[in-house]
């Protein structure tokens, strides 16, 4: 084995570096770019399911494992058609989810771009309060940064926050680094700015006392963001904090979609 | 060309476990999302690889995690790079055996190697980009750490029973009077 590095190779290797940082940069590497996103893209298509599937399964499992036990036997000789029956779920259950987007838009005139999620944070970004996903569509697809991104009942789920040709990176509305302009759908005079918190809920602070929020209340896009429209659902207030002595109230929102649920989604493109 | 051939197949399959770690890890729950896949097998190719091929190696991963990356292109080509030259010059200067301690040790040395590699260099270039708060004082990165060198470590000792059994690179040298 050999004893010391190979100073040839190393230097080799930097200088190989730097170059491939001059042709990223001068956008010269572009086709061999798009190839590999291409191919992780379709990678994605196929193990991002899996993976999300593996999921809630395992926070289920000792639910599962009781229920294995007593229903045992029973399984053995439904297993061929419960494999079936899966088979058949995935394929109603997609078609239910595109039909839910056709109804949607058909109801609301907007432009859309549908796109699969094929990868969602880890290594990416190591903040565990950025909770981002990655979309096979990218700017040649006609995104832009800032673009709305809903899931199948119209609900916002985040937006575009940095694009390659052939894919994008969206910030959930759980995250504490999206922000969106939003107001209450009773009291649209109510506006402020709703923000991420720690990767799970949305809060929206600065709200004036004078309004009277409830446990419940829909919190929608206010429109006053560029390229989001007024009105998308941004999730329902689960708690107010309001003290008498402050000027401000604070109101914590539930986000309505399940993260586990997210493979489809629509990118509004107005 | 057979060669070739061994090099091309190689440099698809690390694409493969690339793509499965961006696709099916990335998107299995805390804390099965922070295992890395890549950085495991380039220790492996560090401790059992010819030559300098971990070099290669390293860099052929942090290129293609930088380009699916939206952070700064050379973040990942940096943090695979030193943390496969700093492995090598433990595995050479302090843990020449081959013994499972040895892989186990190295493995936690890299993990850590590359995480704090690639905050540190997130963090320098986040300063000019409405920076957060520098991110290894935050306990998260801290708690994620730990799950991923136990992680790490026992992935490791199974891939090092894995090789031991199946190849003859760990096996001792003896040398026979004749």
């Amino acid at each position: 084995m050999q004893k010391t590095f190979n100073k040839k190779k190393i230097y080799f290797i930097l200088a190989l570096f730097i170059l491939l940082v001059f042709l990223h940069y001068l956008n010269a590497l572009k086709p061999i770019e798009k190839t590999i996103i291409g191919g992780i893209n379709k990678g994605g298509e196929v193990f991002y399911n899996l993976g999300s599937n593996w999921k809630p399964s395992f926070k289920g499992s000792q639910e599962e494992r009781n229920l294995k036990e007593n229903n045992e036997n029973l399984q053995i000789q439904v297993n061929e058609l419960l494999a079936e029956k899966a088979k058949w779920q995935e394929v109603e259950r997609e078609n239910d989810k595109l039909r839910n987007y056709l109804n949607f838009f058909e109801d609301n005139e907007y432009n859309k771009v549908m796109a699969r999620v094929v990868a969602s944070d880890n290594l990416l970004s190591q903040n565990a309060n950025q909770s981002n996903i990655y979309l096979n569509k990218g700017s040649e697809d006609g995104l832009r940064e800032g673009m709305a991104v809903i899931n199948e009942e119209g609900i916002l789920v985040g937006k575009i926050l940095s694009l390659h040709d052939n894919s994008a990176q969206v910030c959930l509305s759980i995250n504490e680094d999206c922000k969106f302009a939003a107001r209450f759908s009773e009291q649209s005079e109510a506006q402020g700015v709703v923000q991420g918190s720690l990767g799970l809920t949305i809060s929206m602070n600065l709200i004036p006392q004078e309004y009277d929020i409830n446990i419940g209340d829909l919190v929608v896009s206010s429109g006053l963001e560029k390229n989001i429209p007024p009105g998308l659902i941004i999730g329902e207030v689960s708690s107010v904090s309001k003290q008498s002595n402050d000027i401000w109230q604070e109101a914590i929102i539930e986000p309505l979609y399940n993260l586990n649920k997210i493979d489809f989604l629509a990118v509004l493109t107005l | 060309m057979t060669k070739y051939f061994k090099l091309a197949l190689q440099i698809f399959l690390s694409y493969c476990l690339i793509i499965l770690q961006f696709t099916f890890i990335s998107s299995a729950g805390v804390p099965f999302n922070l295992i890395n896949l890549p950085l495991i097998l380039l220790i492996l190719v560090v401790i059992l690889g010819r030559k300098d091929y971990y070099l290669y190696f390293a860099f052929l991963i942090g290129f293609i995690f930088d380009i699916f990356s939206f952070n700064i292109f050379s973040i990942y080509i940096i943090s695979f790079f030193s943390t496969a030259i700093a492995s090598r010059y433990l595995q050479l200067s302090f843990f020449t055996n081959r013994s499972i301690y040895s892989f186990i040790v190295i493995t936690a040395f890299a993990t850590v190697i590359f995480n704090f590699s690639y905050q540190i260099i997130d963090s320098i270039f986040s300063i000019y980009q409405n920076a957060n708060s520098f991110i290894i004082a935050q306990v998260w990165f801290w708690r994620a750490l730990s799950y991923k060198l136990i992680f790490h470590s026992i992935i490791m000792a199974l891939l090092f029973y894995v090789v031991k059994f199946t190849s003859r690179r760990l096996r001792p040298y003896l040398l026979e009077r004749k």
